[in-house]
């Protein structure tokens, strides 16, 4: 039995806010929380959709940017890991395959 | 408007893609007529008010521009009979706000209403003094005990207060029981300090309202001795803590010949068109309340996001950091140009009629040659 897939989702009243040269903020207006991203970040930001997975993500990435590290799989990971413990996103479980 | 070489080959600075704040007289009437009050008497403005829906309808732009805060003023907001629909639409277009009141009409219905929102910063409530005596004084009789009366039912239902201070003649002795009274009394965590400006109402009672030199120096002494007291509980952008701060910072750079500080020397001082912008009660969009003359467009007419990135006047405003001070007769000579801002436009607007001007008011070198000190 595998383990279930997490699919990250976006928290619907996230607002994501572009500021200077694709740098953007993170807005929850509940919590008031806000998360400075990157250009990278805001590509990862709206890859989530609630149907990929992180591995769907880390292509979509790759497929978007050409100096991709070799160490971008875990950090896209961390980084939807942070976008989750800041309230941004949740998951879904899929289910057992 | 003065025209200055510095201008013609500036480039304008960076600016975000939509103001992160915007700050709405959303009511053009007040139940209060405060002797210094810059809002009213100001012959730029009609004073009237948009229907409900105009404001919701604009509330849906600024959802799209991802704007984060809509700042909630007057005029006195809690006069709006529809203020829970219009907080209502800033809620569903993912926006937080604050309230900028004199507190005398909050009762426990709103304040409920306002703390479940989830969504409120603050309300700032006035206070002028520690006592009906002095805060009446220039705000109405009955003032005090109403605007107390608000604060302890914001306080109540949990709604974050702040309490704005404004210096003027008749409470610049009562300042040690203004901070007794709020932080160790009321328990505020907080309060914030400024003076009465040369602005609306405040021009015709300037005699009677505005600090003089004396009093900015009183004033000055305390808040100094007070933030001690009361370490980060005391707060000042501008007025006699800011000035009484600052100039100390300007006079050791001076004395020490350092060089210039990083905006020094050039009109720098507001940086409120970089991240804000106003709009007035009766929908004219503007730089900031202080310039309520200069509109830049109207709401729901006018796009606000091309306002902000394009409007020629309103980077004008932005690029009024370029202009040097040493272009001005006024700062001719002055040692402490190095170190100065210029201070407000606004302020700087009404004193002297031209945007691009230092502001008189805030000039160390001129409060100095009037008989003043650096504390």
């Amino acid at each position: 039995m595998n383990k279930p897939k997490k699919t990250p989702v976006q928290n619907p009243l996230t607002v994501l806010r572009v500021e200077f040269d694709d740098w953007a903020i993170l807005f929850d207006p509940d919590s008031a929380k806000t998360m400075g991203i990157n250009p990278t970040g805001v590509a990862v930001w709206k890859l989530i959709d609630g149907q990929k997975e992180i591995e769907d993500i880390v292509k979509g990435v790759k497929e978007k940017f050409s100096d991709v590290s070799t160490s971008a799989e875990k950090e896209i990971s961390d980084f939807i890991d942070e976008l989750y413990r800041n309230g941004f996103i949740g998951y879904s479980l899929n289910g057992e395959t | 408007m003065t025209n200055f070489s510095a201008l013609e080959n500036a480039t304008l600075p960076k600016i975000m893609r939509s103001p992160k704040t915007v700050r709405l007289e959303i009511s053009s009437k007040c139940n209060l007529r405060c002797l210094y009050c810059y809002y009213f008497d100001n012959h730029a403005v009609d004073y009237t008010n948009l229907p409900t829906e105009q404001w919701l309808q604009f509330f849906v732009e600024l959802g799209n521009m991802a704007v984060m805060d809509v700042s909630l003023g007057g005029g006195e907001p809690f006069l709006r009979p529809d203020l829970i629909d219009l907080i209502e639409g800033i809620i569903q277009n993912k926006m937080r706000f604050n309230i900028i009141s004199n507190g005398t009409l909050i009762n426990d219905h709103i304040a409920e209403y306002i703390a479940g929102t989830r969504r409120c910063n603050y309300v700032q409530v006035s206070i002028d003094g520690a006592s009906p005596k002095i805060h009446d004084s220039c705000r109405g009789k009955g003032s005090f005990v109403k605007a107390i009366e608000g604060i302890k039912t914001l306080q109540r239902h949990d709604v974050p207060v702040v309490v704005r201070v404004t210096l003027h003649h008749r409470n610049v002795h009562d300042i040690a029981n203004v901070a007794s009274f709020l932080l160790d009394e009321l328990r505020l965590s907080v309060f914030s300090t400024n003076s009465a400006g040369y602005l609306g109402a405040c021009r015709k009672n300037a005699g009677e309202i505005l600090l003089t030199n004396t009093d900015r120096q009183v004033a000055m002494g305390e808040l100094l001795i007070l933030s001690q007291k009361y370490p980060g509980r005391i707060t000042a952008l501008a007025g006699p803590l800011f000035e009484a701060k600052y100039w100390r910072e300007m006079e050791v750079a001076r004395l020490n010949n350092d060089p210039a500080f990083p905006k020094g020397g050039h009109l720098t001082a507001c940086g409120c068109p970089f991240g804000e912008i106003s709009v007035r009660a009766d929908g004219m969009i503007i730089p900031c309340s202080m310039l309520a003359h200069v509109v830049l467009g109207r709401i729901n007419s006018d796009s606000l996001q091309e306002v902000w990135l394009n409007n020629p006047e309103l980077n004008r405003l932005r690029m009024r950091q370029n202009i040097p001070l040493n272009e001005f007769d006024f700062c001719r000579d002055c040692d402490y140009m190095p170190y100065c801002t210029g201070n407000c436009p606004g302020v700087a607007f009404t004193l002297t009629g031209d945007i691009n001007h230092p502001s008189p008011d805030a000039c160390l070198r001129k409060f100095l040659a009037e008989g003043g000190n650096i504390p």
